[in-house]
């Protein structure tokens, strides 16, 4: 028995998808980032405790200098170690937390007066105003404030000397760090808001055409049909061959528009407990069975789901089943509870997916048949995953292709 | 038989086809049309359209009298019919198309009609 198992709903036995090893990618980068900005607050650090606190001696004059200093080190090292760890959201999180209370401190230890406030809103200004800007104008923006917040408090304190430069400098550098690092997050929060719009009304538009196409195909699909009958009284082969062939390719294409707009939908699943029986009933009135297949509901139990969307999903699946039995069979249908959800199965007794592209058959716009659009086992994958279930395919002891989906069931609320 | 619906080409297209294979079939182009033609005269099976102007095809069948039996409705859609309506359809509706319907299965699905039709008005008759 070949056990084939989606990569995209959590297989781990064979090549990764694209989309996990884009995933993989932004670990990797969120880890990175984590550690390179650990080592930049650990540097600080140990650069003011060596070059300024220690040397001086005045322990207590240098208090602020010496406690940012070790602050600074303890950050650094934790994040060093703990920060590849965290996701990308809480390092900045927690890095913007922490560094507003140490620039708070050197505000406080180090400044007095309108210097204070003026140092507060050139820089508060400068990081909002640069959030609108695209990146190149942003970090631009972000070095002229550093160097007014910097030149603010050198001429703020009393002395000038390497203390305050060290102080001034080292705030700036983690200003700029952790508004940087905020400014990416949420440059790709909007990148991948931008990217969401754009699918979604790409799934809108699909959606009208999808519509809008089916009254013209409606009736070129007629008139072919029409043009047949004719022509199969009036035996002229060629012509008979030509329009039957016209005629493949029209269906080809509703069933093409038909896919796009159900794999390019982007609703939301309106979940409802749902009787089995009564779905295939419905599934059976859309795709009625061909002669020579016998279609088998064995178990039933309510499973929870969108009907509209698990109606498409098994329409698909028992589509594909009817597709693989040429010579007739049976179609076995079942539900069982299982892993807090509902277990659903197709199974047909046909003659099973290849095992070279069992891995594949998921996947958009793979299909091994001459007509086929593709698209229909990446609907059901889409669909299912739009539920947060899980689709996988196997081949049956009896041969024939199975394929399974997975639904959560009554999910409580938080 | 009835084919009601407001594209010319899909009516016109579903026209040829049926009267080719021997059937009596007038035309409708919207859901008003519908209501007049089947107080004119006996239709056993309509092919409805549910979008169409002036009434859809939803309207007509709750407004089709129930007494003399109604003739068999095949719905046809280009949309997704909602879950709810289809359960107020009931048995009202023989059978719900998804446009574009295939015509060996439309063919089909207007045989079952017509015979289905033709037994009710039997029925009918005979208790009568």
């Amino acid at each position: 028995m070949i056990e084939v198992e989606d990569s995209r709903s959590g297989g781990s036995h064979r090549e990764q998808s694209p989309k996990s090893q884009s995933l993989l990618v932004l670990r990797h980068s969120a880890a990175a980032r984590g550690r390179t900005l650990g080592v930049l607050f650990f540097a600080g650090g140990m650069f003011a405790l060596v070059v300024v606190a220690v040397p001086h001696g005045d322990t207590m004059d240098e208090l602020p200098v010496l406690i940012l200093a070790l602050a600074a080190c303890v950050t650094g090292g934790a994040l060093w170690f703990v920060g590849p760890q965290f996701s990308a959201r809480v390092l900045h999180f927690t890095l913007a937390f922490g560094t507003a209370e140490i620039t708070l401190a050197a505000y406080f230890s180090h400044g007095s007066g309108p210097s204070v406030a003026f140092a507060f809103f050139y820089t508060w200004v400068g990081l909002y105003a640069s959030l609108f800007f695209t990146p190149r104008q942003a970090q631009l923006h972000l070095l002229v404030c550093a160097a007014a917040f910097a030149s603010v408090l050198v001429a703020n304190s009393e002395s000038g000397g390497p203390a305050d430069w060290v102080l001034a400098m080292g705030t700036t550098t983690i200003v700029i760090l952790v508004v940087g690092a905020i400014m990416a997050e949420l440059f790709e929060a909007q990148a991948s808001l931008v990217k969401k719009e754009r699918l979604s009304a790409l799934g809108e538009l699909a959606t009208v055409v999808g519509h809008e196409l089916r009254n013209p195909l409606a009736a070129a699909i007629n008139d072919l049909y029409f043009h047949r009958m004719q022509l199969a009284e009036q035996v002229d082969p060629v012509a008979f061959s030509a329009v039957t062939r016209a005629e493949a390719q029209i269906n080809r294409a509703a069933q093409l528009s038909e896919d796009l707009t159900s794999y390019m939908g982007e609703r939301e699943p309106q979940l409802t407990e749902i009787c089995l029986d009564d779905l295939i009933g419905e599934v059976l009135e859309v795709v009625p069975p061909p002669k020579g297949i016998d279609v088998v509901l064995e178990s039933s139990v309510p499973v929870m789901a969108d009907p509209a969307l698990l109606l498409q999903v098994l329409t698909n699946l028992v589509t594909n089943g009817y597709q693989a039995m040429t010579e007739g069979g049976t179609l076995k249908v079942a539900s069982i509870a299982e892993g807090g959800g509902t277990t659903i199965w197709v199974e047909d007794s046909g003659l099973g997916f290849d095992a070279n592209v069992a891995d594949r058959i998921f996947d958009p716009f793979f299909t091994t048949k001459d007509e086929g659009t593709g698209l229909g086992l990446a609907i059901v994958h889409r669909l299912v995953e739009r539920h947060l279930g899980t689709v996988t395919a196997e081949n049956a002891p009896s041969g024939g292709a199975r394929v399974k989906i997975w639904l959560p069931g009554k999910r409580t609320p938080r | 038989m009835l084919v009601a619906d407001d594209d010319l080409a899909v009516r016109q297209s579903t026209v040829r086809i049926l009267k080719t294979l021997g059937y009596v079939v007038s035309e409708a182009r919207d859901g008003e049309e519908v209501m007049a033609k089947l107080l004119d005269s006996e239709v056993d099976a309509v092919v409805l359209d549910v979008k169409m102007p002036r009434r859809d095809g939803i309207s007509v069948i709750e407004g089709l009298d129930p007494s003399p039996p109604p003739p068999v409705v095949l719905l046809v859609s280009a949309y997704d019919i909602e879950r709810q309506t289809r359960a107020r359809l009931g048995t009202r509706v023989h059978r719900v198309l998804r446009k574009p319907v295939p015509p060996p299965i439309l063919i089909e699905a207007v045989e079952e009609a017509v015979d289905l039709a033709r037994a009710a008005r039997a029925e009918v008759k005979t208790r009568s």
